[in-house]
């Protein structure tokens, strides 16, 4: 690697430390805020330098990459590969633009290894960017992926002509992994997946292939491609998979299942439970396990495993089983309410297993256990409510978060004060309040109601969350496309349930300008938000509190209150309700008493709701 | 005789002449005429001796029992005009003679001055044409000759593009405002020819589109069943009826408002017969059930506040409907005040039958990739392709079609092209097309349905990668076209075409004789493109005298303007012709001229010429013209 790129990871690692969220309640919580604070300025000042870093040696170099000479390029790939770190992920946006580059360069240049490998690694980022995007509903990177892992693949006609070995294994991992941008619950992406993932097989499984290239890990590559043949359970579990499906998913379960059995009787290992209970499923949905002896099988497994066991497969078995519990119980409705206990004691212990979790532990994988723990949640009326799952889970997850939220929440609530006594009418339609009087009337459900928007209102950062809180660089392009999409991931899970489907227009709305000429998305209609008012509130006190700590705000700014409220007051009419601007701007004073001990207070009350 | 005695007792005393017919099978005879009838004639004469004989011959016919004749019957006895008025009484005819001399000439001499006037308007605005042709003639020919530079930039091409579009149509108004006369007496002869519905509806739109963009109103083009797209029609004439529907209905219809144009061609009982149906739908503000009844009339237009701000002659409408009645066709309208209004016309015509078998063999077997979110429009294109033998995929998402474009790599499946609608979703095509163009390579054929005029967005997807664009909505000529383009055949046809235009007439002579320098220019551009040698005159006599002068056979075509000073060019060819020279008689003589009416093509042929081309002159249908005289003569 070159001096800038070793730089520019050191840099990231230092970042990702002083990130890191405190692993024990801190005694003085002032001390901890003050020295947090200077956290903050140090990783504003590394991501200054890192920006200057690629600014003045990478960018060079990737706009005019075709001419860049080959030992450039081999560089730029040491870097790439750092950048990744396997699948840790330091800078997924940064490897993918080299990639990109690098794709053009062996084009170009006709280095037909290269150009496959590049092409394996720009389709691998992809798949990453897609699993962030995918939780938004969004699917801009699947097509691309595919045309990478695609044309990589494609090489196979040219199998006998290359010679390295590696290069031939990317052919072979690129053709598996066409399957990835397939979901299996779309009927004709069924089909196309279903298609791919046989055609990899025979590739596989052919005699030819492993005797031209002996050297390379095929009890692997057989191994994963049955591991991901698995995953049309899903498809098994929509009641959609037709009998050869079938067939193929259970060959797959066993064949995983038996080499996890050879696995743990030579390792002296317990074999994964995630894998056995893939098995057990696979057996229920071929008829050879009944539902009550799959329930049975899947809360024993969940009652064995370690409480602290935040390994991957702890993780797996914490969150993942929850989802998959609820989802088999809802197969029979009266199951539902006779297994109401096991069900809710495995949602708390999860939602304690969450709390006890590490920072460098929230990684994609986990947040998509928790997104799809929230698909087939089952609220009962006196169990825990959605709502709560998410506040407990989502945004009491990292505490730098909760307390942006809780001052969001709070200076949302002090507008809406001033606003009911001083402009109730105004406040008209907010929870149907048909006068100015009935506000006066409801201001305690109003105050309440703007002060969970508020605390939800950020929740589609959720499967952002590493774009936001681990960067340490500008933004790019890209990487603001991609988190724009935070606010359709908080409509989606917002809209799951009834308890919060209430509070979806703040998620939706908060970054949309009140004139609705500015921010975003478009689809955010003030006229269709029935709290309109409510959003415009939450909309001034997130914008203001981002700006007073420096991971909330783009620039890395650290304002102080007056300071942010001079900004507020550049946005009156167009970007913020001018009522509610006006009272905010009006509250001066008040803002400046709060943030004396608002902060620390806030702090405390988050290590209280962690539990640490 | 108790009869006779009837009809004198009762008609006898009137003062005014009566004359009594009786009538049977058919046919009438005088049975009477009273005393003030007797005054009128001769002694011992009848009335129907005064008469002139087809006057005599009409009363009677009418007597008869076709008194209920629309056409009133003038009788000119003597030096008086009569009016006669005949009615049925008993088993009798009477007619009754009102003398209206005086009425009559008063009339009469208006009249005169009428029609001189009209005629004087007819001869002033052909002069005018003439003016305002020349002119135009060059802006035309300068726009046609600036797109053929190859280094043209693409904006400019689009600029120019549009210069073309807008003047051909403003010669089309010039033409409008001759034919309403000409339409009214009955003088419009219409040209059917064999044409491309997709051509004609393709510059329908181009003219109307940017109208209704305008107005940001929705412009909606449906087209229904396309039975054959070949029609033999007059075109210029169909475009004009539509141009003057979609006009109207864009004139009427608030900012905003939506105005749809469908059509659709089926078949008739005979396999060359077929009936096209069109019609322009808006939601405007619609006609009062009034003025319903007076929307063909000329110079016709609603009174009311809202109108009276909107321009217009009230001729459109009166043309639409006179035309289409000409091409045999029937125009209806419904309308609503405040709703809209929704004329549509039927008209029947011959088809084409258009031989597939060159597309069938480049195309046949082979497979092209269709990328279309649009299940609908995605179907009837393939429909258009199997036509052909061609098989299509379809993917409605960039990521099924970058599946199919994965699974053809493990094949031996070959793509012939990749069609792309411009609308994608899941994907920018600015960001997949480039995409597309990097994995197929830079020789892969890639086309954009576009719709509306693409040529806006030519330069971007140019850029993006497109090699070609299919306007829709598509015909199914236009798409075999498209793609017969992309094969090893169409390529090595298209690159001989280029080829071949260049020699086309090499070793060839051409007298061009035309007065206007900046006219001459432009033909001499035009013609120096097709390898043909030039020689110029710059009136009727130069050419004659040059014509005299030069060998025998020197000259393979001559090129007559037909207003010219000194000698124009009717009476250029007519001497040409009767010079008595073996080769005066065979010379072809084609005929230049902006007065491209019927009649005029007619004096041109009249005066000895072969052809007739009209200006401002069309790189097409002069080269076509030429080579039906000069053959065809390749490299």
């Amino acid at each position: 690697m070159r001096e800038y790129q070793r730089q520019y990871i050191e840099n990231l690692k230092q970042v990702m430390t002083l990130a890191d969220a405190p692993t024990k309640i801190p005694e003085d919580i002032g001390l901890y805020v003050e020295k947090r604070r200077e956290k903050n300025r140090q990783i504003a000042d590394i991501i200054e330098e890192n920006t200057k870093l690629l600014r003045e040696n990478l960018m060079p170099v990737l706009d005019d990459i075709v001419s860049v000479p080959e030992e450039e390029a081999a560089q730029l790939e040491d870097f790439a590969a750092h950048l990744m770190q396997g699948s840790k992920q330091l800078d997924l946006l940064l490897d993918y633009t080299i990639r990109n580059a690098l794709v053009m360069y062996a084009r170009k240049h006709e280095k037909r290894d290269m150009l496959i490998r590049q092409l394996y690694h720009t389709g691998m980022a992809l798949y990453y960017m897609q699993q962030i995007v995918y939780h938004a509903q969004q699917n801009d990177y699947r097509w691309k992926m595919s045309m990478m892992f695609g044309e990589a693949a494609a090489y196979i006609k040219e199998y006998d002509e290359i010679a390295d070995v590696d290069t031939r294994g990317y052919i072979h991992r690129s053709m598996a992994n066409l399957t990835l941008p397939y979901r299996w619950l779309i009927p004709e992406e069924a089909k196309q997946k279903e298609k791919v993932m046989r055609r990899s097989f025979q590739v596989l499984t052919d005699r030819h292939y492993h005797e031209k290239t002996p050297e390379l890990p095929w009890d692997t590559f057989l191994y994963k491609s049955h591991q991901e043949r698995t995953t049309a359970m899903q498809l098994l579990r929509s009641g959609e998979a037709d009998p050869i499906i079938v067939r193929e998913v259970m060959e797959s379960a066993e064949y995983v299942w038996k080499r996890q059995m050879e696995n743990s009787s030579r390792k002296h290992t317990r074999p994964s439970e995630r894998w056995m209970l893939e098995y057990e499923i696979a057996q229920y949905h071929c008829g050879v396990l009944t539902l009550p002896q799959l329930l049975k099988k899947m809360e024993s497994t969940y009652l064995d495993m370690k409480k602290d066991d935040f390994s991957e497969e702890g993780i797996w078995n914490h969150i993942y089983m929850p989802a998959l519990y609820a989802e088999y119980l809802s197969y029979d409705p009266p199951l539902v309410k006779k297994k109401k206990h096991i069900l809710l004691y495995m949602y708390n212990r999860m939602v304690r297993f969450v709390q006890q979790m590490h920072n460098d532990q929230l990684n994609g994988r986990m947040t998509s256990f928790l997104l799809e723990c929230f698909k087939s949640f089952i609220e009962y009326p006196d169990g825990i409510q959605a709502k709560d799952l998410l506040l407990n889970l989502v945004v009491c997850r990292d505490p730098d978060i909760y307390v942006y939220l809780r001052l969001t929440a709070d200076f949302s609530r002090m507008i809406m004060e001033e606003a009911i006594a001083r402009e109730p009418e105004h406040l008209v339609g907010v929870l149907s309040c048909e006068s100015a009087a009935q506000v006066v009337e409801r201001a305690g459900d109003i105050l309440r109601f703007t002060e969970e928007c508020a605390m939800l209102h950020d929740i589609g950062t959720f499967p952002f969350g590493s774009l936001v809180t681990l960067a340490a660089r500008a933004r790019l392009k890209e990487e603001d496309k991609m988190y724009r999409y935070h606010v359709y991931a908080g409509q989606q899970i917002l809209s799951r349930f009834a308890s919060t489907k209430v509070y979806m227009p703040a998620a939706l709305g908060h970054h949309r300008w009140y004139d609705q000429k500015g921010g975003y998305p478009p689809e955010y209609r003030r006229e269709e938000d029935p709290n309109c008012q409510v959003t415009d509130a939450v909309n001034i006190a997130a914008y203001f509190t981002g700006l007073l700590d420096s991971k909330f705000n783009e620039e890395r700014l650290e304002l102080s209150p007056a300071q942010a409220l001079e900004r507020v007051r550049a946005g009156i009419g167009t970007r913020f309700s001018p009522v509610f601007a006006e009272l905010f701007l009006g509250m001066k004073q008040k803002l400046e008493d709060y943030m004396e001990n608002g902060v620390i207070r806030a702090y405390e009350n988050a290590f209280v709701q962690l539990g640490r | 005789m108790e009869n006779d005695m009837r009809i004198k007792q009762i008609w006898g005393a009137v003062r005014l002449p009566v004359l009594c017919f009786a009538a049977a099978e058919g046919q009438s005879t005088l049975i009477f005429q009273n005393e003030e009838a007797q005054k009128l004639c001769a002694p011992n004469g009848t009335l129907l001796d005064e008469l002139p004989p087809e006057e005599a011959r009409e009363l009677l016919r009418q007597a008869a029992g076709y008194y209920n004749e629309k056409e009133p019957l003038f009788c000119h006895i003597k030096k008086d005009i009569y009016s006669a008025v005949l009615f049925p009484w008993e088993s009798w005819c009477i007619c009754m003679l009102h003398d209206v001399s005086v009425y009559y000439r008063d009339v009469r001499s208006r009249m005169d001055e009428a029609l001189m006037a009209s005629r004087a308007k007819t001869n002033f605005l052909s002069e005018m044409s003439h003016d305002i042709r020349t002119p135009m003639n060059a802006i035309i020919g300068i726009t046609d000759i600036a797109l053929m530079q190859q280094e043209t930039p693409p904006r400019i091409r689009e600029y120019l593009n549009k210069i073309k579009t807008a003047s051909g149509h403003m010669m089309g108004i010039i033409n409008e405002v001759l034919d309403m006369s000409r339409i009214e007496s009955g003088k419009v002869i219409l040209q059917p020819e064999p044409h491309d519905i997709a051509d004609i509806l393709h510059e329908i739109l181009i003219v109307a589109r940017p109208q209704a963009d305008e107005k940001k109103q929705k412009f909606v083009f449906h087209v229904g069943r396309m039975e054959c797209e070949q029609i033999v029609i007059d075109d210029v004439r169909f475009k004009q009826i539509c141009l003057n529907l979609l006009s109207n209905a864009i004139k009427f219809t608030p900012d905003g408002g939506t105005v749809t144009m469908s059509v659709e061609i089926c078949r008739g009982a005979k396999p060359d017969e077929a009936v096209l149906d069109l019609s322009v739908r808006d939601t405007g503000i619609g006609m009062t059930r009034e003025f319903l009844g007076r929307v063909f009339t000329p110079f016709e237009r609603e009174q009311s506040l809202t109108i009276s701000k909107i321009q217009g002659t009230g001729l459109g409408m009166s043309i639409a409907k006179n035309l289409v009645e000409l091409m045999g066709g029937q125009i209806a309208v419904e309308s609503e005040v405040g709703k809209g209004s929704c004329f549509s016309i039927n008209v029947p015509f011959r088809a084409v039958n258009v031989d597939l078998e060159k597309y069938r063999k480049a195309l046949q077997g082979r497979r092209i990739l269709l990328m279309d979110s649009c299940a609908e429009e995605a179907h009837m294109v393939q429909n258009m392709a199997e036509k052909v033998g061609l098989s299509a995929d379809v993917a409605s998402s960039p990521e099924q079609a970058v599946g199919f474009i994965n699974d053809a790599a493990f094949s031996d499946l070959e793509y012939v092209a990749f069609l792309t609608s411009e609308k994608s979703e899941g994907a920018e095509l600015m960001t997949f097309l480039p995409e597309i163009r990097k994995r197929m390579g830079s020789g892969f054929p890639i086309l954009l349905l576009a719709e509306g005029d693409w040529k806006q967005t030519e330069y971007v997807f140019t850029r993006a990668g497109v090699d070609a664009f299919l306007p829709l909505p598509l015909f199914s000529n236009r798409l075999y076209a498209g793609l017969y383009a992309c094969t090893e055949q169409g390529r090595k046809e298209r690159e001989s075409d280029v080829t071949a235009m260049s020699h086309h007439f090499g070793g060839r002579r051409v007298l061009l004789v035309e007065d206007n320098e900046l006219n001459r220019e432009i033909a001499r551009e035009l013609l120096g493109m097709t390898g043909v040698a030039i020689e110029e005159a710059e009136n009727g006599q130069q050419a004659l005298d040059r014509f005299q002068s030069s060998p025998l056979f020197y000259y393979d075509l001559i090129l007559m303007d037909i207003q010219m000073p000194v000698m124009n060019g009717l009476d250029a060819a007519r001497a040409l012709r009767a010079l008595e020279r073996p080769d005066a008689e065979s010379v072809p003589i084609v005929a230049m001229t902006a007065n491209a009416f019927v009649e005029d093509i007619k004096n041109s042929l009249d005066a000895g010429m072969n052809a007739h081309v009209s200006k401002p002159l069309d790189m097409e249908v002069l080269f076509s013209c030429m080579e039906s005289f000069l053959g065809r003569r390749d490299g």
